[in-house]
């Protein structure tokens, strides 16, 4: 029977279908009902178009009042029929199949029913060859998977297909009440209850479903499995027929198991246990009666925990099929392998993508205009100093105009006064004393030179030394130290004076050249296309004068000019511990005509 | 073994063995090299000086603060495991095209700082005094050598350390091209 068969009784109560024949049907309530309460009922048989639906009225009741039997008061004939024809059906392919008729677990569930002629089913494991019985396509119906659910009201009901035909008698003309009737402590049969084993057609004898003696019911209808089912439910996957409690006495012994989801049996709930303990039937012949159910795949663990939380046995671990674990570790051994490779492969790549980024994202800054203001410091040779400053940087003070234009005249003329002096006294102010101070701009403008004065009075001869402390002090090497290494280069500029100390030993420090005056290229020289250098012999006075001047070489109409501009150089003299000495040096002036 | 841990097995068992493969095909015969390690040595712009070696000759002296973050000493020292490059504003790119080198050599204690200085030399005519665009040329020198660059870097092949050495400059406004 496909689906949950309920039962109405009234808007407070319900059940659900145990068994059904002709004449009325068993059933399993959640509230208790009355003797001769008329209800009304529903339910669709498999395969069938429509629903059944009648009334019927209480026909006995077991002692907790839940269970019991309905007969169909008022029932549409040709409905009748049909349950008559339903259950022919499933009698016949029940024989078809082989199985013993009259098994069913409606008589399972009613395997409880307990009369001096029937001799007790034993409820056993069944053999797994007769789970693989083909299966009856209407076998189906499912079981009731928690009855006692059912009567605290859970509904937790489990829904088993069968696969197997279920064996039942056919339906006999007479009316049935395929209820279930339960045995009473004692062996003694209740109202209604069956007072023989049904026979199915191969004669052998079954435990019957409740037939109320008052014979209403006088075949019992198996193959009707009246426990409807859901999909799931509490450990009962595994699929036995169990029958009432084995309390009772005279009932059917019911082994009760963990569920396991390779057993394929028939089951169904006890409705006093309340699970679903995996059982087989068989008859007193020890024939083994089994409607074979479709499986649960596996228990879940949720399930399986609230199980052996019960102190029940614990459930067998299923054993998967070799290929489905084959499967399951192939799967989990890709993604391991793919994980590592993208490891491997993705981190240098990723690697390489930021720091593309990053080179990207700073290429595409135009320039650091959060650094703060930009400034070199410009030093010539003669270790005088300037500093530079960017500036037209947006937001900063030195963009302003007016600011510009006063400062740029301020600088100049500072920077003129300084290196730019006209006669030997105004050099040496220029170098040994300080220079008139350069008025600071209160806003520097970008174009500033600013000159980096010697320190006021300081002792001539040190002006090196005079010089404001730079960053680069320390940092950088010291001032003419590289040039003497390098070679000499460009026209018409004199190379370093290589200027000869006059006493060897002490603490020499080389005469250096502080201003440089070029030469004036003469225009009768310039027409006649000549050109070259002047070699001149000089001596560096102690206040840093060339005098004695004398050319060693060159054309001479060149000389007289490269004279004339030397006596305008200047020098800082060489020192001997510091005291200012006189030195000789060879000067040489290169003319190149342009 | 529950079924649904065979893939996690599967898994540890996979990673262990790809790791494995990995690592034996890496390391024996085929040694690949380190990667280049930026953060042990780091360096942070001081200043820039341009200095006249001789009348033809200037040098930009771009100053460092450089900073060991390791446990261990380094010799910071211009030689043939060391090279230094300019990384260009444009697109980020390398190159050796302007020759730069560490001024002189720097002995830098594990965890210590110290100052260095990278050298871009280069041919120039110093300006006259009285050069009425003395400033203006200087200022075209020094741009001409950094405002294209981004950043020098080091790169020690021995140690294979890539020490990046920042801009801190900014292209200088030349005093002719500004509004009077």
């Amino acid at each position: 029977m496909e689906g949950l068969a309920y039962v109405d009784l009234g808007p407070d109560n319900g059940a659900i279908l145990i068994d059904l024949a002709e004449g009325g049907l068993g059933f399993h309530s959640v509230a208790p009902v009355s003797l001769e309460q008329s209800v009304l009922v529903k339910f669709k048989l498999p395969k069938a178009s429509g629903l059944i639906e009648g009334y019927a009225e209480v026909a006995w009741l077991d002692e907790s009042g839940k269970g019991g039997g309905l007969r169909f008061v008022e029932l549409k004939p040709e409905q009748r029929e049909q349950i008559g024809v339903w259950a022919g059906t499933v009698a016949a392919e029940a024989e078809a199949t082989g199985v013993e008729a009259g098994s069913n677990l409606a008589e399972a569930e009613n395997a409880s029913v307990k009369s001096e002629s029937i001799v007790e089913p034993e409820l056993v494991q069944a053999p797994a060859d007769l789970a693989t019985q083909p299966a009856s396509e209407e076998a189906a119906a499912a079981i009731s998977a928690d009855v006692a659910n059912a009567d605290r009201g859970a509904n937790a009901i489990q829904r088993i297909q069968t696969e197997n035909a279920l064996p039942s008698a056919k339906p006999s003309e007479e009316q049935a009440i395929a209820a279930a009737k339960p045995a009473t402590p004692g062996g003694e049969p209740a109202v209604g209850k069956p007072s023989k084993p049904a026979s199915n057609a191969a004669g052998k004898t079954y435990p019957p479903a409740g037939v109320p003696s008052d014979g209403i019911s006088s075949r019992v209808h198996s193959g009707i499995v009246a426990a409807s089912a859901s999909e799931t439910s509490v450990p009962a996957s595994p699929i036995a027929l169990s029958a009432d409690s084995a309390a009772a006495g005279g009932g059917p012994r019911v082994k009760q198991m963990p569920p396991s989801p390779a057993v394929n049996s028939v089951s169904s709930q006890s409705q006093d246990r309340g699970t679903a303990p995996p059982a087989a039937v068989s008859n007193d012949e020890g024939t083994q009666r089994i409607a074979s159910f479709s499986l649960q795949s596996q228990v879940p663990a949720r399930k399986r925990e609230m199980w052996e939380a019960q102190g029940k046995e614990p459930i067998p671990n299923v054993e998967e099929n070799p290929a489905s674990q084959a499967l399951k570790i192939g799967i989990g051994a890709a993604a391991g392998a793919v994980l590592v490779l993208a490891i491997v492969a993705g981190v240098p790549s990723l690697r390489t993508r930021v720091l593309a980024t990053t080179n990207a994202k700073s290429a595409a800054t135009p320039l650091e205009s959060g650094i703060r203001e930009f400034q070199v410091e410009v030093a010539d040779v003669n270790n005088r100093r300037w500093i530079l400053k960017s500036g037209g940087v947006a937001g900063s003070p030195f963009v302003d105009t007016s600011s510009r234009r006063n400062a740029q005249p301020a600088a100049a003329p500072a920077r003129k006064n300084a290196a730019q002096p006209e006669g030997p006294s105004e050099a040496d102010a220029a170098i040994a004393e300080p220079a008139p101070e350069i008025k600071q701009p209160k806003t520097a403008s970008p174009a500033e030179l600013v000159l980096a004065r010697p320190l006021k009075g300081a002792p001539v001869g040190s002006q090196a030394q005079n010089v404001p402390p730079s960053i680069f002090d320390g940092i950088t090497p010291p001032i003419g130290s590289l040039a003497e290494n390098l070679p000499v280069t460009g026209p018409n500029v004199p190379g370093p004076a290589p200027v000869q100390p006059g006493t060897p030993g002490g603490n020499l420090q080389a005469a250096v050249l502080v201003k440089r005056v070029a030469p004036v290229y003469p225009s009768a020289a310039i027409k006649d296309g000549v050109r070259g250098e002047v070699r001149v012999k000089a001596t560096i006075g102690k206040d840093g004068v060339p005098t004695n001047l004398t050319a060693v070489s060159g054309d001479p109409r060149l000389v007289q000019a490269a004279l004339d501009a030397i006596r305008q150089w200047r020098y800082r003299p060489a020192t001997l511990e510091g005291q200012a000495i006189e030195t000789t040096t060879t000067v040489t002036v290169a003319f190149q005509a342009n | 073994m529950r079924g649904n841990k065979l893939p996690l097995l599967g898994f540890l068992l996979a990673l262990i063995l790809t790791a494995l493969i990995v690592y034996l095909r890496s390391s024996p015969g085929a040694p690949t090299p380190k990667p280049w390690n930026s953060s042990a040595i780091t360096a942070s712009y001081v200043g820039a000086q341009l200095r006249q070696l001789d009348s033809g000759n200037a040098a930009l002296y771009v100053a460092y603060e450089v900073t060991n973050h390791t446990d261990s000493d380094y010799r910071l020292a211009d030689g043939p495991t060391a090279v230094v490059m300019s990384r260009l504003r444009a697109d980020g790119s390398l190159s050796s095209q302007q020759p730069v080198r560490l001024s002189y050599p720097t002995f830098l204690p594990a965890r210590q700082r110290a100052r260095v200085a990278l050298e871009v030399p280069s041919a120039f005519g110093w300006p006259d005094d009285s050069d009425t665009a003395f400033q203006d040329k200087l200022r075209d020198f020094i741009n001409q050598k950094l405002t294209d660059v981004q950043a020098f870097v080091l790169f020690d092949q021995a140690d294979r350390f890539e020490i990046e050495f920042p801009s801190g400059w900014q292209e200088l406004k030349l005093a002719s091209a500004l509004p009077r």
